[in-house]
């Protein structure tokens, strides 16, 4: 530690009351002949003084009712959303399936389920993992940033592997045997332009949106 | 240094989270409606610090209760609650971060009218000095930037930075430490 070093902990503490009395004498004894410990004092009351004094003007300036209410109306939005958005998932699968189904009904359920059933278990799989980590790491009290870095990283690999997904979905789906009618092919291609949507969205918009996160954390 | 906003006490906090425990999940709206008057004043001061623009504050804000709001039902109090809403307006202000597009200013400039100065050459050097120090905040990384916001907000104690952030006390001074000497050379 550099001499001073001691010094400038201690006028951080004292800043913030945690610096016991007697420990207070002997940083006074010291800044009284070191200018260098003196200035930095002045930069840590000055900066603190700063950054509080204009965020508490703005405190008053913002309308707080109307933002409690802004919020009140974004969640009720959220359910609505989230609504729309099965409705929109089952608009297009259900056609799909009674397309497909069409002389083949029972295998094509079949293929269609255990194509699901994977998709499922590997959301559940990650969703337990996400909890598990987050339960250990509410435990464990680690690193809140650095924990955020991680959980990033993670997810944007996870997210990467998606592409594994869809070929997996796709063979399940498009594979029954055939003869097939022109019916089965146009839902086959209905459920894989949903597939396509869902993995273009991941890697052109989530996967970015993930990176840019996890760039600003590491303060790049 | 004071700033008139309420401390969230131990007592208002227990009996929130006892609340949220036995509770029904009707309860959840009125638990929410509680820490919002409680806390949206200190989660608005830290998520300013942290954006250094008011407008993007507001959102933080808003997504920082919203996400309260889903996880409310969640928390167990393994940390305390507010702690735990720190931790989450610190997500929400660092998400909204990454949304910038690259290379645009966002932070808020500093304000041209009069202030209570005594003279124009101290509040146009008043002024610069804002400047100045907005500029070097800018340039300092997350870690640092948050441990400047987390001491700069009235009332929260030392051992609750260091529950926020997750870190050891000892890692706390030193980490505030290293931004202010950080700060210092940027200045």
């Amino acid at each position: 530690m550099k001499p001073c070093e001691e010094f400038e902990l201690q006028i951080e503490m004292r800043l913030h009351g945690a610096l016991h009395a007697t420990r207070a004498a002997a940083l006074d004894a010291h800044l009284s002949h070191c200018a260098a410990c003196r200035a930095f004092e002045t930069l840590s009351q000055e900066t603190e003084k700063n950054m509080t004094a204009q965020t508490m003007a703005d405190v008053g300036a913002v309308d707080w009712q109307a933002m409690r209410e802004q919020i009140r109306a974004k969640l009720k939005g959220d359910s609505r959303r989230r609504f729309k958005m099965s409705l929109l998932v089952l608009a297009v699968e259900a056609p799909a399936i009674w397309m497909m189904t069409a002389g083949h009904a029972r295998e094509v359920l079949v293929k269609f389920a255990s194509a699901w059933a994977i998709l499922v278990a590997v959301l559940a799989f990650a969703t337990w993992v996400r909890f598990r980590d987050m339960r250990r790491y509410e435990q464990n009290r680690s690193d809140l940033l650095f924990f955020y870095r991680w959980q990033l990283e993670r997810g944007i690999s996870a997210l990467r592997l998606i592409w594994i997904l869809l070929p997996i979905a796709l063979l399940g789906l498009a594979l029954p045997s055939g003869p097939h009618s022109l019916l089965h092919w146009v839902g086959v291609g209905l459920l894989a332009l949903f597939f396509l949507s869902l993995v273009t969205y991941i890697r052109l918009v989530r996967v970015p949106q993930l990176q840019r996160e996890l760039e600003v954390l590491k303060g790049r | 240094m004071s700033s008139g906003v309420a401390a969230f006490s131990t007592v208002e906090e227990a009996a929130l989270v006892a609340r949220l425990r036995t509770g029904a999940s009707s309860d959840r709206d009125a638990v929410f409606d509680v820490l919002f008057d409680l806390l949206h004043e200190r989660v608005f001061e830290l998520c300013r610090h942290l954006l250094r623009n008011r407008a993007e504050a507001e959102d933080a804000v808003q997504d920082c209760f919203m996400a309260i709001y889903r996880g409310i039902g969640r928390f167990r109090g393994a940390s305390r609650l507010s702690t735990w809403v720190y931790r989450i307006a610190i997500h929400a202000s660092l998400r909204i971060k990454s949304r910038r597009p690259r290379g645009a200013m966002h932070v808020d400039q500093v304000p041209d009218e009069p202030t209570n100065a005594p003279g124009p050459d101290d509040l146009a050097a008043a002024r610069e000095g804002t400047r100045h120090l907005q500029r070097a905040l800018e340039q300092l990384s997350e870690e640092h930037r948050t441990v400047l916001s987390l001491f700069a907000m009235d009332g929260l104690g030392h051992q609750e930075i260091a529950d926020v952030l997750g870190v050891p006390m000892g890692t706390v001074w030193s980490r505030l430490h290293a931004a202010r000497k950080r700060l210092a050379s940027l200045i």
